[in-house]
């Protein structure tokens, strides 16, 4: 749907990328998932020790951290995901409390998506698989309808971090931007004005009847 | 007793600026109810994730959605959510409405805009009428626009050329990139007008605003330095000024109450902590943007008015407009240009400004008989990186982009091309297939029906936006550019609604008079873009200004006459 006049929008419902709501779910292949579930979870600490922010968990957050690397390497070719905080700032967006909720869901879904094609495709979970693996599974994965569309919206929260302004913990000293030519809008963000601190500004319902209240 | 308020208005956006701003510089006692938060100047940044990505300006779909009924693929009619679908019709939620957030392409309708059936004749299946006033009733409006909010341009004589009071813009034009010379000699190579594109933006400072910066983030962000005309800043705070005026924001007006004598007497809001609070005035003016005035007077039904406010004869609602046309794009690559003129490209911030209204009318070649066009309108592509980046994701056959590959597409996308553009404005012609009406079931946060708006459109629509389309793409290929394409859809755009309170003479066939007052509701006025029959080949908002000016000068006529 077009919106004219320059608006740059991409109508996107507040903090949900422009998939809107018709996204491809994977279809269970259910072997005998059931009782892998306890052992793969139950092997957690043997996962890398990564920030989990209490909104992932320990396999989720290896596979949410594998899978910024694939969409945004380290090629010498420009940031990596590493470098502008792709996964701290994942966090960020899945911690968020004005995000839309079930797209919360949907990119944690997509990550115990992954490790349960990975248990279907190796017989165990991502963390016991090596990167080449990793990598082949991901390039599967690309080519369902799920997948790409999982991934799509993984790659757009990493387009996010890219490109965002440094005051969201993203794109450190503005690397990216310097990469690609681009100059940031003045005023950028601060303390006061960065989201979600001028969502307080839905708070206030005082009348204002003069000019030094605005 | 005597209501505290003379006048209480509802909404804060465009169309209740000049009702806001002419009323208390008149001395009455103004009172604006406003469903959104106050953003200051202050509060405004360039910030992608607070504009764009988050939404921050309008409502959560979740909470206010609204509900679309478009066509599916077997031609039936199927309503989805917009919550759902993702696809937001609000445009600014807050005080001054989407004027905060617009780039400010203003243009004025023209003569022929006025009487489109008589000019032209009737079009099986649209409900094409004549305005009841003329251009010329609308000249000076426009004209004080000009001076009041602001605009900046120059004017030059074209075949389209509105008649005009003043000789020229008071703003001179503001500075351009070096593509508008470009385009004028793309156009004058093709025989075609190019004419400059007027904005409600100043070029130079004047009191309390200051000069564009070109800060290169218009369109869908607040403006930092007060220079874009937005009615915030160009009419409420100079209200603000005259002590007379009081604006409740986070102020969210569900019904409007009548007296039982055919007059409102209150308008009911739920307040910031969503408690109910009414206020009682002696006039009341809705400026809600069109779906949400229409959805407000069918939700204001009760024993006076069983199908909604001022709404016997049906009317509220029908007859909705979007604006009809289509978008083109090109790409100007490094190769293609020598080095100077394609760094001059690449330079931020400054403005195309060009456009065609050469075709605003053209024959048709198998009729031969003159029929509406429209306006082109060229910009570069909107300068949001994430936006841009988003759209680089996807590579041939639709495939998922990623990693190196990605990588290497953005890096040339961004710094080895710059995507020029251009926009069609033609009639969104009025059908019976477009209109609001209130969902049966959804409802929003605070319980109510939402607004349910079917967006048919009329074939015609696409016949002349496809004709504009392809000369626009025609000066493109003239530019220098590569990769052009362009598409024609159906598909509303949503940052630019009318219709739905149409005003006419007749009170069956209209809800509003020509004055915009409620033909069945002495003191309620209607003053945002819903009052257009037909919307023009032109971006509305210099004519929703300009007629909330008109209105307002009735209304304090009518108020000093003591008429009410
Ligand atoms: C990104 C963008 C770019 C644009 N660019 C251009 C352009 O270049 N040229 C142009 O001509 N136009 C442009 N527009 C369109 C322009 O902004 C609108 O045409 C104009 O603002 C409409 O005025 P309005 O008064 O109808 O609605 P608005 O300005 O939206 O004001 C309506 C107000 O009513 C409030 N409201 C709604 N319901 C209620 C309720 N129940 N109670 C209380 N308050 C309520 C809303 O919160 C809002 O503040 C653009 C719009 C956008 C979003
Ligand atoms: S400074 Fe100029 S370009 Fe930037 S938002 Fe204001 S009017 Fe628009």
């Amino acid at each position: 749907m077009p919106l004219y006049n320059d608006t740059g929008n991409q109508q996107s419902t507040p903090g949900r990328p422009s998939l809107g709501r018709r996204r491809f779910v994977r279809q269970l292949v259910l072997l005998s998932l059931g009782s892998q579930i306890p052992w793969w979870t139950a092997c957690d600490t043997a996962v890398k020790t990564l920030n989990t922010g209490g909104v992932l968990t320990a396999s989720q957050a290896e596979i949410a951290d594998f899978v910024f690397d694939w969409l945004l390497p380290d090629d010498s070719h420009g940031p990596s995901a590493r470098e502008i905080n792709a996964y701290p700032f994942f966090l960020w967006v899945l911690q968020d409390p004005h995000y839309d909720p079930e797209q919360q869901t949907y990119y944690k879904q997509g990550l115990d998506w992954v490790e349960e094609t990975c248990v279907e495709d190796y017989n165990g979970p991502f963390h016991t698989i090596n990167i080449r693996q990793r990598q082949t599974l991901l390039d599967k994965i690309r080519d369902t309808n799920w997948g790409e569309s999982w991934l799509a919206s993984m790659l757009t929260v990493t387009i996010e971090a890219l490109l965002g302004d440094p005051i969201y913990g993203c794109n450190p000293n503005g690397a990216s931007w310097e990469w690609l030519g681009h100059q940031p809008g003045q005023p950028r963000p601060d303390e006061h004005t960065r989201y979600p601190i001028i969502l307080n500004r839905k708070m206030e319902g005082h009348p204002i009847t003069k000019i030094d209240q605005l | 007793m005597s209501p505290i308020y003379d006048i209480c208005i509802i909404g804060s956006g465009a169309g209740a600026g000049p009702v806001i701003y002419e009323l208390s510089k008149a001395g009455y006692r103004v009172v604006v109810l406003e469903k959104g938060p106050w953003y200051r100047t202050k509060d405004f940044t360039k910030d992608e994730i607070t504009a764009v990505r988050r939404s921050v300006y309008t409502p959560n779909l979740k909470d206010e959605p609204q509900v679309i009924e478009s066509r599916n693929e077997d031609g039936d009619w199927e309503a989805e959510s917009t919550f759902e679908s993702g696809n937001d019709f609000w445009n600014g939620s807050c005080v001054g409405g989407s004027s905060n957030f617009m780039s400010g392409f203003f243009f004025r309708m023209k003569p022929g805009d006025f009487r489109l059936r008589s000019k032209y004749g009737d079009i099986p299946g649209a409900n094409v009428v004549d305005w009841p006033i003329t251009y010329e009733e609308m000249e000076p409006w426009y004209a004080k626009v000009e001076e009041v909010v602001g605009i900046s341009g120059k004017v030059v004589p074209h075949r389209f050329q509105e008649p005009r009071s003043t000789p020229d813009f008071p703003y001179p034009p503001l500075s351009v990139n070096k593509v508008a010379e470009a385009l004028d000699e793309a156009s004058q190579s093709l025989d075609y007008e190019m004419i400059p594109t007027p904005r409600a933006i100043l070029s130079q400072a004047r009191t309390r605003r200051d000069a564009c910066y070109y800060s290169n983030f218009c369109g869908s962000y607040g403006c930092a330095s007060d220079a874009k005309g937005s009615a915030r800043v160009a009419l409420i705070r100079e209200a603000l000024l005259t002590g007379n005026c009081t604006v409740l924001p986070n102020a969210k007006v569900y019904h409007l109450e009548t007296d039982g004598h055919h007059r409102v007497k209150k308008a009911w809001y739920y307040d910031v902590e969503g408690k109910k609070q009414s206020i009682t005035a002696g006039i009341f003016v809705v400026a809600a943007q069109a779906i949400e005035t229409s959805r407000l007077l069918l939700m204001s039904k009760n024993k006076e008015f069983s199908q909604g406010l001022a709404n016997h004869h049906g009317q509220v609602g029908k007859n909705l407009l979007f604006s009809g046309g289509g978008i083109g794009s090109g790409l100007l690559y490094r190769h293609d240009f020598d080095p100077k003129t394609f760094e001059a490209f690449m330079q931020p911030g400054l403005f195309v400004n060009r456009s065609i209204h050469q075709f605003y009318e053209y024959e048709d070649e198998e009729t031969g008989r003159k029929q509406k066009g429209g306006a082109i309108d060229f910009l570069f592509e909107h300068a949001n990186a994430m936006t841009r980046a988003i759209k680089q994701k996807w590579g041939k056959d639709d495939q998922l982009l990623y990693g190196s590959a990605y990588k290497k597409r953005l890096y040339r996308y961004f710094t080895e091309a710059r995507k020029i553009k251009f926009e069609v404005f033609n009639d969104w012609l009025p059908t019976d297939q477009c209109f609001v009406q209130l969902d049966p079931k959804v409802r929003d946060k605070w319980g109510d029906p939402v607004a349910r708006a079917r967006v048919g459109y009329h074939p015609r629509d696409l016949e002349v936006g496809r004709y504009l389309s392809a000369k626009g793409a025609k000066v493109l290929e003239a530019l220098g550019a590569k990769n052009i394409s362009w598409s024609v859809s159906g598909a509303p755009p949503s940052n630019l609604q009318a219709g739905g309170c149409r005003f006419g003479k007749d009170p069956k066939k209209s809800v509003l008079n020509p004055d915009c007052r409620a033909h069945e509701v002495d003191n309620l006025y209607v003053t945002d873009g819903s009052f257009m029959p037909t919307g023009g080949s032109v971006t509305y908002t210099w004519t929703i200004y300009a007629n909330a000016f008109r209105v307002a000068q009735k209304i304090i006529d009518r108020l000093s006459k003591s008429d009410l």
